[in-house]
């Protein structure tokens, strides 16, 4: 079977619905996709998400030689000792590390094995050569002078600004639905801190013991370059707005305890999914709660955080250009 | 009179994805079996995949030459070098003649393209799961397809030697008037002999390529290997040149009569008995027969850490 090329050439032009068959495909720079693979790398994940699947990925790039993106689509994702997610079966056939398939329903699976959280993280640098350098270590920085941090104007409790770690350069996030229908929003790419779920990926956490007033969660997540961190989450008032809130992490390098801690069981935690939604989705959300609104696309309950609020300084009106 | 700001406001959604119906951390107990061996699903696993082979066979010709200046022009001078210094040693230095009057140069060229072949395939395909291990790590293809798919460089140069000996057949074609190649129907027996130059080093390959994903020695001992190997073979020196005695013994060699037919193919100058050929048949067969019932039961056990860990990845050692 060829890939059958759609949309412009600037676009990654991969007929998703050909390559989630299981297999694996290569994906080759100047045929399949242009420009940068991290891009087909955010639209691969995104096309999985919209297909109701999840996607492992292989990138190499060898520079202006050749660059590829090996992709393999697989049915659902599951925590290492869970059961398939499609059909509830207990037993499953695994012939790979990573992979499972479900003998009742045929669903292939991804295995989230105890280290997959490391893994992945340097998934996209699955590359020769970038993968095999070693992740840059944490810079403390302060934030830039020129781009302060924002907040919210109404925010309640200011979040504090503490010298944030500079992770490496990471993947951009991925393309969702969501976003594609909104053509003029911009986010902003600045750095997330280390005090911002942003920061983090392979988020799991659970409710803490705490009134619905101030919900706190604890959990673990990968934090960019570096490895698995305990998290502390606390949820507050973002702005008044029902339905929103915005959060402060703390959170502790789990390394010194990695020999008294039961990673695997940490896996078996639910996952947090994490996306950017632009302004114009909030009249999409419906407030249910202080701090948890409902997806209606999802039927899920969300909390939407406040993460940044940029005010954009309006350029010269018409008539002021025109004017001599 | 300015427009009012405008404020862009960035959110973050965090959903919480709810745990599998009637799973509690802890408490289900989930088995997971091993499929039993088969060669029949592995064989069949891998012509499903088939479209691969090329593209993962691209993948290490492009690897193998990443960060080269020269780039894809080793593929064409690392053969020609290779031949060049050969027959300088073997045909000008030590004298060694060629029979039937062809020029020593095309008798080490037909001969080389053969082994070439037999001994890069081998040599490619015993170390393809180090080459393909971060795709293995990150990605669960057929596992078949490594030793096949890992012999591309192996063609490509073949390919390069077949282009030097058109080459050198053209030359002397001109220089001498003499087209020493047989254009005749025993030519068969030329390709007869490169493909089971092929097959054979591919059966080997199935074999060896699962014992080095658990000890890497295979690979540092196979390069000793073959090179006595290159010399028990009648590569670069006549089978007729040997001793009687050792003429017979050479020709317990599966790869002997392999050669022997290429060079009686292409050039009417081989040694081809029956039983020697059928011998390398045999061999050749019992080679894939045995590799595939090993690579069905080890191939998932062996390269399970491959798999599941990142070893050191090999890209600055090319093997050359």
């Amino acid at each position: 079977m060829r890939l059958r090329r759609t949309g412009t050439a600037a676009a990654v032009g991969v007929d998703w619905t050909a390559v989630a068959d299981g297999r694996v495909w290569r994906l080759r720079r100047g045929r399949h996709f242009e420009g940068g693979d991290r891009a087909v790398v955010a639209a691969a994940r995104a096309a999985a998400r919209d297909m109701d699947m999840v996607v492992s990925v292989a990138r190499e790039d060898y520079g202006p030689t050749a660059g590829y993106v090996w992709v393999q689509f697989a049915d659902a994702e599951v925590a290492h000792g869970a059961p398939c997610p499609r059909c509830g079966s207990t037993t499953l056939v695994r012939n790979h590390p990573g992979f499972a398939t479900c003998p009742r329903c045929a669903a292939r699976l991804v295995l989230l094995v105890e280290d997959d959280a490391v893994e992945q993280a340097d998934d996209d640098d699955l590359l020769d050569g970038a993968a095999d350098e070693p992740a840059p270590a944490p810079v403390l920085e302060a934030p830039p002078v020129d781009e302060p941090t924002p907040s919210p104007p109404d925010a309640a409790p200011p979040v504090a600004a503490p010298p944030v770690a500079a992770p490496p350069p990471a993947a951009p996030a991925p393309v969702t639905r969501v976003e594609r229908q909104l053509p003029q929003v911009r986010y902003d790419t600045r750095t997330p801190g280390i005090d911002r779920l942003e920061f983090y990926e392979q988020v799991r956490l659970k409710a803490g013991a705490h009134p619905p007033s101030q919900p706190a969660f604890y959990g673990f997540g990968q934090g960019r370059g570096v490895k698995p961190t305990f998290l502390y989450v606390e949820f507050f008032p973002a702005d008044g707005s029902p339905g929103r809130g915005d959060h402060r992490v703390t959170s502790v390098a789990a390394r010194p305890f990695a020999a008294a801690v039961d990673f695997r069981a940490l896996n078996d935690w639910p996952r947090f999914e994490m996306r950017l939604l632009g302004e114009s989705d909030l009249g999409e959300l419906i407030p249910v709660h202080p701090y948890y609104s409902l997806d209606p696309d999802t039927g899920r309950c969300v909390i939407p955080v406040l993460t940044d609020v940029q005010t954009i300084a309006p350029g010269p009106s018409r008539a002021a250009r025109t004017s001599p | 009179m300015g427009r009012p700001p405008k404020r862009r406001v960035r959110l973050l959604q965090v959903t919480l994805v709810p745990t599998p119906a009637g799973f509690a951390p802890g408490a289900a107990t989930v088995t997971y079996e091993r499929p039993p061996p088969s060669i029949r699903r592995e064989v069949a696993g891998a012509w499903q995949s088939r479209n691969l082979v090329p593209r993962m066979a691209a993948r290490v010709v492009v690897k193998t030459y990443v960060r080269t200046i020269l780039g894809r022009a080793w593929l064409v001078l690392r053969p020609v070098m290779d031949s060049l210094g050969l027959a300088l040693l073997f045909g000008a230095v030590i004298g060694i003649k060629a029979p039937g009057g062809v020029p020593y140069i095309l008798f080490l060229l037909v001969g080389l393209y053969g082994w070439r072949l037999f001994e890069r395939s081998l040599f490619w395909s015993t170390r393809s799961f180090d080459r393909y291990a971060r795709l293995v790590r990150k990605l669960d293809p057929p596992l078949l397809l490594m030793p096949i798919a890992g012999i591309g460089p192996a063609i490509v140069e073949s390919a390069v030697y077949a282009g030097i000996i058109v080459g050198t057949v053209a030359y002397f074609w001109v220089a001498d008037g003499t087209l020493y190649v047989v254009l005749a129907p025993e030519m068969l027996l030329g390709l007869a002999g490169v493909l089971l130059c092929l097959l054979f080093a591919v059966g080997l390959g199935l074999t060896l390529s699962v014992l080095n994903a658990r000890a890497r020695d295979v690979r540092i001992g196979l390069r000793y290997v073959l090179s006595i190997w290159f010399y028990v073979t009648p590569v670069i020196y006549p089978l007729s040149k040997l001793p009687e005695f050792f003429q017979v013994l050479a020709q317990v060699n599966p790869v002997t009569p392999m050669i022997e037919l290429v060079k009686e193919g292409f050039l009417g100058i081989g040694r081809v008995e029956v039983l020697g050929v059928a011998w390398s048949v045999a061999a050749t067969t019992a080679t894939i027969a045995f590799g595939l019932w090993f690579f069905s039961r080890k191939a998932v056990d062996f390269t399970t850490p491959l798999r599941g860990e990142m070893l050191g990845d090999d890209d600055e050692d090319l093997g050359l």
